[in-house]
C-alpha cells in the first residue's frame, strides 16, 4: 500500500503546478530612476490638509493657502524671505490675489432674526490690515471680479424680503465707490449669470423678462428666458448703467480696448457685434445673416497676403464651421471642407481638431477626434498638440468618472502609442517631455507623478503616492498633493528633474 | 384526515393482530377505513377482464370468486405507490407494480384488507365483493410523518471527488432562513461566510466571492440568485441535489480558484403529470411536470417576482423585479435544457440635459439565458457525458452601459471503472464574444469607459481538460484520486495557460469512521470580484489567479443519527482579485493592478494571502428532529502593503445552529440560529490618518430566522402554507463605518458611526401541488 502512495505523491511532484502567460501587447514604458524618499521633502502642512491653493501675493510673490483646520487658513509665501500668516472665520473663499473670509457675528436671540457677518478682506504680503466690511443681513451671495478689486454682494433668502425690495450692492475694495441696485423680481436666481468686464468696471446682468419666460429651466429651452431679458451693464465705478436691450443667450465680450468694448452675439438674428457703447467708429454690425447657435467662438489672428494680420472669428452655423474677419471687412467663409459636431481647437498652422460627436454624448465634453480625414481617439479629453506641432497628445478612454485616462500620443497622421496609464492630467515642460499624474485609476496612494521622455521610451519618476501637482509659478519645483488619508493630504514641494544628457 | 377516522368494523381486532405478526415493514396498526370512504371507484368491471400485464401473480390461488383491482396512490399527490403490499384477511397477498396497479383474487363477501408501504401509514379497508364480479378501487395512503416530503434520487455515485457536502430532500426546501431556496443553504455550511448583509455574497474558506463556482447540470451559471430577497435562480423543486465543494476539490472540476456549488435538476417523474403552484408576499413561482408518449418526460418551471412595493417602503426611488423561466426535456440519455434569469433593480434620478431636466432610471440590469443539450450514454464499463451549452449573458449598469456576452461551449467527460480502478477524463471549451451595449436608451450612456477593461468588443476562448485516475489501494478501505488539469484562456493578445495537480485520499478506518483528505493547486484567470453575468475573460494580461488548497477531514457516524465532522484546511493565496470592502484606508492598501481602469480597479485588488481554519459539524438527517450544528474557526489574511494583516471579510466565528422539528399535522417547524463575528475595518485617529488596516471591527451579528410549514393532503392534491421570518430579532446589519463631514467636505473623524440597518423579513406563502 505503501509502494503505491509513494508512487501517487511521486506523481504528484512530477505534476507541480505551473502556469504561464503569453502577451503579445505592447509594453508600457519602463519607469526609471527612483522616488525621493518623501522624508526628505519640504512639507507646507503640519497636519493633514483638507484644501489648499497657490496665490498671489501684494509682494509679487507667491504664497499656499492652507486649510488644515476648519476655522483657519495659514498662509505661507513659497519664495525667500519665509513668512507665514493666518486668517481665522467661518467660511473662506480663496482667489488669486485676495482672500474673503466670512466672520459669523452674534447669534440673535431671535431665531427670525439674520445672523450678521463681517467680510474681511485680505492679501498675501500686505502689510496693510484687513479691509472689514459689516453685513447685518449675514453671509450672502458674492461675484468677485477677477482683480478682486470689485465685488458685488446679494444677502441670503432674497426670496423671503417683500416684493420688489430685493436689491444687491456693487463694492470696489477699496472704499472708493458702492451703489446698490434692484435685483429683478424675476431674477434667475440673485446674481447667478452676471459677470465682469475685463477690467471690472462693468457688472452685466439680465434684466427682468420682459415676456414670456419660464420660471423653471425644464420648461424653457432658451434657459430661463435669457433672450427675453435686457443685457444691461452696471458701473462700478458711477451711477451709470449701459442697457443693450434683448440679446441672444451665446454671447462672448470682446474687448480690443475700453472705448470699443461690445459683445459677439450668436442668435436667430445671425452673428452680430454689439457694442456696449456704439459710436460711428465702433457701430452694431452684422457678421454673419444665418441663424447662429455656435457653443464655440474663435480668434485667431490671421496673416493676410499683404502682410497684415486679421483677426479672424470661428464659428458654428449648424454643423458648418465658418469665419469672418471680426472686422466685417470680408464676408463669412466656410473653414472646414465637411460638416462637423463640434470643433475643438484651430491652429496657427492650418490644422482643424473637431469631433464628430456631440459635447453631452459623454461625460466632461469626452469624444472621438479628428484632424482632417485622421480619426485617433475614440473617447477624448485634454487633446493637445506638442509645443512643435508635430504630434498630438490625449487623454484616451476618459469617458469616466474623474475623466482619468491614458495618456496616448501621435505624430500627426501616424500611430498612435499608449505612454502611460489612468493619467489625471498632464503637461508638456519647456523641453518637450511630459510631466503626468499617472496610475491614478482613483485617488489613492498608488497614485504618482513622472516625467515622460517619450524620444528615449521611458518614464521617470518623480514622486510616488502624489496624486496631483502644481506648478509653483517663476520656479522649478511643483507643489504637489501626497495621500496621506482617505480624504487628507500632505502638501510638499518637488523639484523638477532635469532631463537626461 | 378522513382516512384516520373511520369507523372499526367487524373483524379488525384480529386483523391488526394479523398485521402485526406479518410485521409489514413496521406498519403500526391503524383504524381501518370503512370501504364507503374509499375514494370513489369507478362500476365494478366484470371478473373476465383481463389482468394488467405487469401485475404480479397472486401469492396464493383462492376458490375465486370475485376480483379486485386497483391502484394505490400517495395522498395529496398522483403519485402512484409502487410496491405496497395489499393484505386480506384470510392471508391472500399482492404488490402494487409500477403504476401502483394490482389485483386480488379474493372470495365473494366482505373482505377486511390491509395495504402497506415501507413510507406511509398502513390503510386498513373491509371491501364487499359480490361473486362472479370485478370490483376496481383506489386507495391513497397517507405519507408517514417522519418521511421526508420531498425525496430526490441519487442517480449513480457522485461524478466528483474531494470533501463534499451533499443536501437533499426537505433540506433543500424547507430550512429557516433560506426562503425556501436551496442554493442558500449553502450558506449555513460551515465554511462559508456571507460578508454583506442580505447579499447571497459568499467567501468561501476566506478566498476571495469572485472565486467561486456555480455550476447547473454541468453548466457553468453566472449567479444562484436574484437581487437582495428574490430567490434563486432554478426553481426550488426542480433542483434535485445540491454539492457544495469547499476546497481541495478533484480535477473534473475547473476554472475556479475558490468553493464549488453543484447542482442538479431532476427529470419530469414517470407517474404523469404533476403541477405546482407557489404564491408569496412578492413572488409567485409554478411547476408543470408530464411524461408523454414514447418515454419523453417534459418539466416547465419558473418564478416571477414584484417585490418592489417592499422595497419602495423604505425608499420610492427604487424599483425591482426579477424573474426565471426553465425548461426541460428528457428522452432516455438525452436532456435538452433552456433555463434564464432577468433581475433588474432601477434608481430614478433626475438629469439635466440640454438644459432641461429628465426623470431617468439608473438601471443595474442582470440577465443570463443558457440552452443545453446534454447526452449521457453507457457501452459496458465506460460512460460518456456530452453537452453543448449556448448562453447569453447581459449586466446593465455605469449609467446605461453594460456587456453583453454570447457564448457557446462544449464538454465531453468520459469514465471508466475497473475492480479497483477508475480512469476519468474530460475536455471543455467555450467560444465567448463580449461586447459593450447600452441597455437604457433614455440615459445618454455618458461614462462607457467606466466599464474598464469590460468596454468595447473583444472575444475569447477559454478551455480545458482534465484527467484522473482513482485508486482503491485497499479496496473498501483506501482510495486515492490522483488527477490533473490544463486550462487555457485567450483573449486580444495574451493567452494563459495554467497546470492544476490535484489528489484526494480517503480512508475509513472503522467502519464509522472515515478520513479524507486533499490537496490541489487550483488556478482561474482574473475574474470580478463579484460573479456577475457577461463578466468574464478580462485583463488576462493580469495572470492566473492561484490557490494552493489542502484539506484533511474526518467523519464519524454516531448512534442516533448523527454525524460528525471535522475539517481542517489551509489556504495559500497568489495573484487573488479580491474584493475591496474596505474603501476608506487609504494606507497600508494594496494598489489595484496598474493595467485596470474605471470601476474594475475602483475593486480589485491583487494581492496575496492564506486562510486556515478549523470546521466542525454535527448533523443528523434521519427521523423527527434533524438538522445541524456548524461552527467555523477561520483566519482569512493578505498581505497589503504595510504587512500582514486580516482579509477585508475575515470572521474568525461562524456559528450555524439548524433544526428542523416534524410535528404531528404535518407541521415542521424550522429555526436557524446565526452568529458571526465582524468583519473589520480600519480605524481613524483624529487627525484622519489610519494606525494600521483592519485595527478593528464591526460588531458581531445574530439572526433568529424562524419558519413553520404546514401541509394538509386531499386526495390528488396538496395544500401547504409556510409563514418564515429571516432575522426575527429584528437585528442590526452593519455595513461598514460611515464618517460624515461638514458643509465644506472635511470629515468629522470624531463622529464616525456604524453604517447599519436594522430589518425584518416576513414571508407568508401558500403552495398547492398535485
Amino acid at each position: 500500500m505503501w509502494r503505491s502512495l509513494r508512487l501517487v505523491l511521486l506523481a504528484q511532484l512530477g505534476l507541480a503546478g505551473c502556469s504561464f502567460t503569453f502577451d503579445g501587447g505592447a509594453p508600457d514604458f519602463p519607469l526609471v530612476g527612483a522616488p525621493p524618499s518623501l522624508g526628505s521633502l519640504e512639507r507646507f502642512n503640519h497636519g493633514p490638509v483638507y484644501s489648499s491653493a497657490i496665490v498671489r501675493g501684494n509682494d509679487a510673490a507667491y504664497w499656499l493657502a492652507l486649510q488644515e483646520e476648519q476655522k483657519k487658513l495659514r498662509v505661507l509665501r513659497l519664495s525667500p524671505p519665509a513668512a507665514e500668516f493666518s486668517l481665522d472665520g467661518d467660511q473662506f473663499i480663496i482667489r488669486w490675489r485676495a482672500f474673503f473670509v466670512w466672520v459669523l457675528g452674534d447669534k440673535p436671540a431671535d431665531p427670525a432674526t439674520p445672523r450678521p457677518a463681517t467680510l474681511r478682506i485680505a492679501s498675501a504680503g500686505d502689510p496693510d490690515p484687513p479691509v472689514e466690511l459689516d453685513f447685518p443681513l449675514g453671509v450672502g451671495q458674492l461675484v468677485i471680479a477677477g482683480g478682486e478689486q470689485v465685488f458685488a454682494y446679494a444677502a441670503p433668502n432674497l426670496a423671503e424680503l417683500p416684493e420688489g425690495s430685493a436689491t444687491f450692492d456693487l463694492i470696489r475694495v477699496d472704499g472708493s465707490f458702492r451703489r446698490t441696485l434692484p435685483i429683478p423680481r424675476d431674477a434667475i436666481s440673485g446674481l447667478a449669470g452676471t459677470f465682469y468686464s475685463g477690467d471690472a468696471e462693468l457688472l452685466f446682468s439680465r434684466g427682468p423678462c420682459l415676456e414670456g419666460c419660464a420660471t423653471d429651466s425644464a420648461d424653457d429651452a432658451d434657459r430661463m428666458g435669457l433672450e427675453r431679458r435686457n443685457l444691461v451693464g452696471h458701473s462700478t465705478v458711477a451711477e451709470l448703467d449701459y442697457d443693450l436691450g434683448p440679446q441672444p443667450r451665446r454671447i462672448i465680450l470682446y474687448e480690443p480696448a475700453r472705448a470699443r468694448r461690445q459683445f459677439i452675439t450668436c442668435g436667430s438674428n445671425g452673428l452680430r457685434v454689439v457694442p456696449v457703447q456704439p459710436s460711428e467708429q465702433n457701430p452694431a454690425r452684422v457678421l454673419d445673416e444665418a441663424a447662429c447657435a455656435s457653443e464655440l467662438f474663435s480668434f485667431l489672428r490671421i496673416k493676410q497676403p499683404d502682410g497684415s494680420t486679421k483677426l479672424q472669428l470661428y464659428y458654428m452655423i449648424g454643423r458648418e464651421l465658418r469665419t469672418v474677419p471680426i472686422d466685417g471687412s470680408l464676408a463669412p467663409v466656410r473653414a472646414l471642407d465637411r460638416e462637423v459636431e463640434r470643433v475643438l481647437g484651430i491652429y496657427d498652422n492650418g490644422l482643424i481638431l473637431y469631433s464628430q460627436d456631440r459635447d453631452d454624448r459623454y461625460i466632461y465634453g469626452v469624444g472621438d477626434a479628428w484632424f482632417g480625414d485622421w480619426r485617433f481617439a475614440d473617447r477624448a479629453r485634454l487633446i493637445y498638440l506638442s509645443r512643435d506641432q508635430e504630434r498630438v497628445r490625449f487623454l484616451e478612454n476618459s469617458a469616466r468618472s474623474g475623466g482619468i485616462g491614458d495618456l496616448e500620443s501621435a505624430p500627426i497622421g501616424g500611430e498612435v502609442n499608449r505612454l502611460a496609464r489612468n493619467v489625471f492630467q498632464y503637461d508638456e515642460l519647456a523641453d518637450g517631455r511630459l510631466l503626468a499624474a499617472s496610475n491614478h485609476a482613483f485617488r489613492g496612494t498608488q497614485n504618482r507623478i513622472v516625467i515622460i521622455d517619450e524620444p528615449r521610451g521611458e518614464a521617470r519618476w518623480v514622486i510616488d503616492q502624489a496624486s496631483r501637482y502644481g506648478f509653483i509659478p517663476e520656479s522649478n519645483d511643483l507643489i504637489v498633493d501626497i495621500v496621506t488619508g482617505a480624504s487628507t493630504s500632505d502638501l510638499v514641494r518637488v523639484p523638477i528633474p532635469p532631463a537626461e544628457e | 384526515m378522513i382516512l384516520r377516522t373511520g369507523i372499526l368494523r367487524g373483524g379488525a381486532t384480529l386483523l391488526v393482530v394479523l398485521l402485526a405478526a406479518l410485521g409489514g415493514n413496521g406498519a403500526r396498526a391503524e383504524e381501518p377505513v370503512p370501504a364507503e370512504e374509499r375514494a370513489p371507484t369507478e362500476a365494478p368491471v366484470p371478473a373476465e377482464e383481463p389482468a394488467p400485464t405487469e401485475a404480479p401473480a397472486p401469492a396464493a390461488e383462492p376458490a375465486v370468486s370475485s376480483i379486485l383491482r386497483g391502484r394505490v396512490f400517495e395522498r395529496g399527490s398522483i403519485n402512484a405507490v409502487v410496491g405496497a403490499r395489499i393484505l386480506s384477511e384470510g392471508g391472500v397477498e399482492t404488490v402494487t407494480d409500477r403504476s401502483g396497479r394490482f389485483e386480488l383474487h379474493l372470495p365473494a363477501g366482505e373482505q377486511a384488507l390491509a395495504i402497506l408501504s415501507e413510507d406511509h401509514d398502513a390503510l386498513h379497508v373491509t371491501e364487499r365483493l359480490v361473486a362472479g364480479e370485478g370490483l376496481t378501487v383506489d386507495y391513497r395512503l397517507v405519507p408517514r410523518e417522519e418521511k421526508k416530503r420531498f425525496r430526490s434520487r441519487v442517480r449513480g455515485e457522485a461524478r466528483h471527488e474531494g470533501e463534499r457536502f451533499s443536501l437533499r430532500d426537505e433540506e433543500l426546501h424547507l430550512l429557516p432562513g433560506t426562503l425556501g431556496d436551496p442554493f442558500r443553504v449553502v450558506a449555513l455550511l460551515p465554511g462559508v461566510v456571507a460578508p454583506v448583509p442580505l447579499l447571497p455574497l459568499w467567501v468561501v474558506r476566506g478566498a476571495s466571492p469572485g472565486t467561486n463556482g456555480f455550476f447547473l447540470d454541468g453548466m457553468r451559471i453566472p449567479q444562484l440568485f436574484h437581487f437582495l430577497i428574490g430567490g434563486g435562480v432554478v426553481h426550488s423543486r426542480l433542483i434535485d441535489r445540491v454539492d457544495f465543494y469547499p476546497s481541495a476539490y478533484d480535477a473534473s472540476f475547473g476554472r475556479f480558484a475558490g468553493g464549488i456549488v453543484d447542482g442538479e435538476t431532476r427529470p419530469a417523474r414517470s407517474d404523469g403529470y404533476h403541477a405546482e403552484l407557489e404564491l408569496k408576499l412578492y413572488d409567485v413561482s409554478a411547476l408543470v411536470e408530464a411524461k408523454l408518449p414514447k418515454d419523453v418526460k417534459i418539466t416547465a418551471s419558473g418564478h416571477y417576482g414584484w417585490p418592489a412595493f417592499i422595497v419602495k417602503l423604505f425608499d420610492d426611488r427604487i424599483d425591482l423585479a426579477y424573474w426565471d423561466y426553465q425548461l426541460r426535456i428528457d428522452w432516455k440519455g438525452l436532456t435538452v435544457q433552456a433555463i434564464g434569469s432577468f433581475d433588474s433593480l432601477s434608481f430614478s434620478r433626475e438629469q439635466m440635459r440640454d438644459g432641461q431636466t429628465y426623470k431617468v432610471d439608473d438601471r443595474f440590469r442582470l440577465a443570463f439565458y443558457r440552452v443545453q443539450i446534454r447526452d449521457r450514454e453507457r457501452w459496458g464499463r465506460v460512460e460518456l457525458e456530452t453537452g453543448i451549452v449556448g448562453g447569453i449573458d447581459e449586466l446593465a449598469s455605469f449609467g446605461g452601459t453594460g456587456v453583453r456576452k454570447l457564448s457557446l461551449a462544449m464538454r465531453a467527460n468520459v469514465s471508466s471503472r475497473w475492480k479497483r480502478f477508475r480512469l476519468l477524463g474530460g475536455v471543455e471549451l467555450e467560444l465567448q464574444r463580449f461586447a459593450s451595449v447600452n441597455f437604457s436608451p433614455e440615459l445618454a450612456a455618458a461614462e462607457p469607459d467606466q466599464l474598464g477593461d469590460f468596454a468595447g468588443q473583444r472575444g475569447g476562448v477559454v478551455g480545458g481538460g482534465f484527467i484522473e485516475g482513482v485508486v482503491d489501494i485497499i479496496p473498501q478501505r483506501l482510495s486515492a484520486t490522483l488527477g490533473a488539469r490544463v486550462d487555457f484562456y485567450h483573449a486580444g493578445l495574451v493567452t494563459l495557460v495554467g497546470i492544476d495537480p490535484r489528489l484526494q485520499l480517503r480512508a475509513r478506518l472503522l467502519p464509522q469512521l472515515s478520513v479524507t483528505a486533499g490537496t490541489g493547486l487550483y488556478q482561474q484567470a482574473p475574474s470580478f470580484p463579484v460573479g456577475l453575468p457577461g463578466i468574464d475573460t478580462f485583463a488576462l494580461q493580469l495572470g492566473l489567479q492561484r490557490s494552493w488548497q489542502s484539506a484533511v477531514g474526518i467523519e464519524a457516524t454516531l448512534p442516533k443519527g448523527f454525524e460528525l465532522k471535522l475539517t481542517g484546511y489551509y489556504q495559500r493565496f497568489s495573484n487573488l482579485n479580491d474584493v475591496v470592502l474596505d474603501f476608506a484606508a487609504a494606507l497600508c492598501t494594496s494598489p489595484p493592478p496598474e493595467s485596470l481602469s474605471g470601476f474594475p480597479a475602483r475593486v480589485t485588488r491583487q494581492l496575496d494571502g492564506a486562510a486556515y481554519g478549523m470546521e466542525v459539524l454535527l448533523r443528523r438527517s434521519v427521523g423527527r428532529v434533524t438538522g445541524w450544528i456548524a461552527y467555523t474557526l477561520s483566519k482569512s489574511e493578505r498581505v497589503f502593503s504595510c504587512g500582514l494583516r486580516p482579509s477585508d471579510f475575515d470572521q474568525r466565528h461562524v456559528l450555524h445552529v439548524v433544526l428542523q422539528l416534524r410535528l404531528p399535522w404535518k407541521i415542521i417547524l424550522g429555526a436557524h440560529l446565526g452568529v458571526t463575528t465582524g468583519r473589520p475595518y480600519t480605524s481613524f485617529a483624529e487627525n484622519g490618518l489610519a494606525a494600521v488596516r483592519n485595527d478593528a471591527r464591526l460588531p458581531d451579528f445574530v439572526q433568529l430566522d424562524l419558519r413553520v410549514d404546514r401541509e394538509w393532503l386531499f386526495n390528488k392534491w396538496a395544500l401547504a402554507l409556510f409563514l418564515e421570518v429571516v432575522n426575527a430579532t429584528y437585528s442590526q446589519s452593519v455595513f461598514g463605518v460611515f464618517t460624515p463631514q461638514d458643509m465644506s467636505g472635511l470629515p468629522l473623524l470624531n463622529q464616525s458611526e456604524l453604517s447599519a440597518f436594522r430589518w425584518i423579513l416576513p414571508t407568508l406563502g401558500i403552495r398547492g401541488r398535485l
